[in-house]
Formats: C-alpha cells, structure tokens, sequence
C-alpha cells in the first residue's frame, strides 16, 4: 500500500516539530530549509530563520533551492553576508537550532559531507563541507 | 598603487579585462554563492582566453567553478562548497574532475573560508577560530606535502594552538590569510566614479574584493556617481578597489542577481543533464562559450522568452511563481 507521505517529507515534519516558537534556527540546503518552512508555516510563526548567507528571518513565501537563493533575502528583517550569519551562529546571547544536511551519518551521528574515502583520493566528491563543520563543532554556550 | 576613480581607465570589456587582469597560474577568487552572483561573463572569457593552472578559492560557489573546472582551466581549489543547490547538490564537471584527480582540492568549511578572506582583507597574516576541533576537516589534507609552502600555497593547511590570552589555555585554530590575485564580482550598479553596489546578500564579496591583488566587477547598470551618493549606506566597495568594471547586462546568467533576473531554471537542469556526460559537455561549451563572441551573442542564445521568465519582480527581487522543477 502506498504511503500518504515520503521518507523527505516526514523528516521535514520531524525536525520542524523540534522548533518551539521564539526559537532562533539556522538552516542548510535542501531538507533543512524544508524542515525550517514546515515549522514557520505550522506550529512556530514565530521562529527565525536565517542562513549561513546573511538573510535573516525572510519571509519565505516559495521554498528557496538553496541557500544562495533570491529567496532568502526577500523580506528579511536584514539582508547582510557571510560573516554577519556566523556571527549570529555563534553567538553567546543566543542558543542556536542549526538543521544541516549532509551525504552520509553514521550511528554516532558523525555527518560526512566531503568525500567517501579520504579526502585525499576521493572515490565519490561530495559538495564539501560548506557550512556543516561549524554548528556542531561550535563550543557550547 | 592606484588611486584613480575615473571610470573611463577601467570601463571595458570582458575580453580586455580578462587579457589585461587574468594570468595562468593566478590565484582566483570566485564571488557570488551557488546558483547566485557568479560573474559568468568573466568566468566564459576565461575559458574563452584559454588560461590555465588557475588556483580556484572560494566559500561556495556553483556554476562558474565548475565551468572553468569544466573547461579545464583549474589545477586547484580551495572551497567549502561546490555545488548549485538543488540543480546540482555535488557540481558535476567538478566532482569528475577530483573523482579523475584532475584538481587538487582543499576542503575547509564556510566559516574557515570566510574568516581566511576576512584575514586577507584586513592584512593579517593569519586568523585564528574555535571552530572545526571535533572536524576531519582539519585532520585530513587535500594538498599533499609536495604542494605545501610552495608558491601561494601556506605551509600548513590549520595550526591548532593554545589561546595564549587564557590562564586555562584552551586550544584555538589558526586560518591562512587568502589574498588572491583577482577577485571576480558581479554587482547590480556601478557608479560613474567606480563605486559598487551590490544589492541584496553582499555573501562574502566585499571581504574577498579587498583582499585581493586585482578586482573584476560586472555589472548589470553603470549609473551617475550622484545616484550612488545620495544613499551611501547602500554602496558595497569604494571605487578606487576596483581595477575594471565591465557593463554585462545578465552577466550572472544563468545565475541570480537580486531584483535583476532570478536563476534560470531550464538552462540549470539543461547544463546538469550535459555535464553529465564528457562529449555533451564539449558541446555546451562549444555553443555556450566558444561559439559566442560576447554576453549580446550569449543572450541572444538564451532568447528573450527564458529571459523575460526569470525576470525579477521589483518589490520581491526574484520571480514569483517561476517554474523551478
């Protein structure tokens, strides 16, 4: 019997159940930007959502394909660049939700983004790390 | 030394800029994001001009990385991210370019990347950062011992060290400075004077602008520099940083420029299907880059009807409802 739902869609409506209204959550690429939407939209008008480019809190009236979007920028409470996102990423007055993506995870919840082999001699290139090493490797606080 | 703000000494065009800025074996900084900015009028003249051994750095970046990786114009990249969001996760001419080991690649994270251009801009030799200890990105090496301390290449890819300010001397990363010998920008407007306005995310253009050696900017309008000075909180570069400005109307095409044109959908799902395959991708490049003389043959190719599609609304700066499946 088919499912009412795929695998993608009820890991969007997983993570997204995981924001509170208020909260501040940083969002990748691809799932992660979903699981933002499915939060904003449903139970946490209130969340903010920014990406590692700079735009914060857009309106996000279409889904953005990437974080390099047109759509993350437009209406925004700013629109500002890299630098500006993480310094809000690590910022010590704020507890940041972060939703990354990534190629593979293993059952520690180490996230792989790079390459499967070694990054040396690579037997399938992945993206590379983008901005996945910071919000887990951030110290606490 | 330049101090000029006359725009007619750096007003040209592509080929110009690109014969007078870009050397093989430069050191290349690519602005823009994934599907957003990228200066692909001057990443086509490149390849149109057949530079080679360029050393690629960037945060992330999607099509003209991996265009001129494509193209075969790069030995080496530092990046973070190659990929063009959902139209191409993983860019593909570039990863069959490291699966092939035809480019060595360096792998830092976006933040990595960006304090290593923020060193650069503000002339400091290194940065450190407290991020990445928990990371294989900063135990594992892409440049191998021959590469390392050779050329622009730093002798280590990250130091970890202690804070020597703390009494409990808890361990940070020290980042190379990049200072590329060009950056590649394309902006909404330049004024008169050379001063640049980028609208929208500025992502790490600035930064990576001033912390190179020579700066390409293209840009979809030159304007009066009164334009630009009435609301100089806008404006993104002083004009003398700026060595040529070159007037490319879509010049990011088929990547985005806020309020301008949104990503071009069919030409990125097009080029994903083409770069899949080595013969079909010699013959994009045959059609899209050699075979057009310069960005009016380019447009003329991608024809009016795709680009009135992307066409940006003026109040949301992409295009509402546009077809991105």
């Amino acid at each position: 019997m088919a499912h009412a739902y795929t695998s993608k869609e009820m890991m969007a409506l997983t993570a997204g159940r995981l924001v509170n209204n208020g909260d501040v959550l940083f969002a990748g690429t691809g799932l992660s930007m979903l699981a933002a939407a499915v939060a904003k939209r449903i139970h946490a008008p209130q969340a903010v959502v920014f990406f590692e480019t700079g735009g914060i809190d857009p309106a996000l009236k279409e889904l953005p394909l990437a974080v390099g979007d047109p759509r993350v920028m437009a209406g925004t409470c700013m629109n500002s660049g890299l630098i500006d996102a993480f310094s809000l990423l690590g910022h010590r007055r704020l507890r940041t939700i972060a939703f990354l993506g990534a190629a593979q995870i293993d059952p520690f919840g180490n996230i792989n983004s790079t390459a499967w082999a070694t990054t040396i001699v690579p037997r399938c290139a992945f993206p590379a790390a983008a901005a996945a090493v910071t919000p887990p490797a951030w110290p606490s606080g | 030394m330049r101090a000029s703000i006359d725009l007619k000494d750096k007003l040209m065009s592509a080929e110009e800029a690109v014969r007078r800025f870009v050397k093989d074996g430069d050191m290349i900084a690519l602005g823009g994001f994934t599907v957003n900015r990228n200066a692909m009028v001057i990443a086509r003249e490149i390849i149109r001009q057949e530079r080679r051994e360029l050393h690629l750095v960037m945060h992330s970046n999607g099509q003209a990385m991996d265009l001129l990786v494509g193209a075969g114009a790069v030995s080496r990249l530092e990046l973070a991210y190659g990929g063009n969001g959902r139209f191409a996760p993983t860019c593909i001419r570039f990863r069959k370019a490291v699966q092939a080991g035809h480019v060595q690649v360096e792998d830092y994270s976006n933040f990595h990347m960006s304090l290593r251009f923020l060193a650069g801009a503000l002339n400091l030799p290194f940065i450190p950062s407290c991020s990445g200890f928990e990371s294989d990105v900063l135990n594992q090496q892409g440049f191998g011992p021959e590469l390392r301390g050779r050329g622009r290449i730093p002798s280590h890819k990250a130091v970890i060290t202690d804070n020597p300010f703390s009494p409990t001397r808890e361990p940070v990363v020290l980042l190379p400075a990049l200072t590329p010998d060009v950056a590649l920008i394309h902006a909404q407007l330049v004024g008169e004077d050379g001063t640049v306005r980028i609208k929208g995310l500025t992502f790490l253009d600035i930064e990576q602008a001033k912390a190179a050696s020579r700066v390409i900017v293209t840009c979809e309008e030159v304007v009066p520099s009164a334009f630009l000075r009435q609301d100089p909180d806008q404006n993104s570069l002083p004009p003398f940083l700026v060595d040529a400005v070159v007037q490319a109307p879509f010049g990011a095409h088929p990547t985005a420029c806020h309020y301008y044109y949104d990503y071009d959908p069919r030409h990125l799902n097009m080029y994903r299907q083409v770069a899949g395959d080595d013969n079909d991708f010699r013959t994009y490049l045959k059609e899209w880059v050699f075979g057009v003389a310069d960005q009016e043959a380019y447009l003329a190719k991608v024809g009016i009807s795709d680009l009135m599609r992307i066409k940006a609304n003026s109040s949301l700066g992409y295009a509402p409802g546009l077809d991105r499946r």
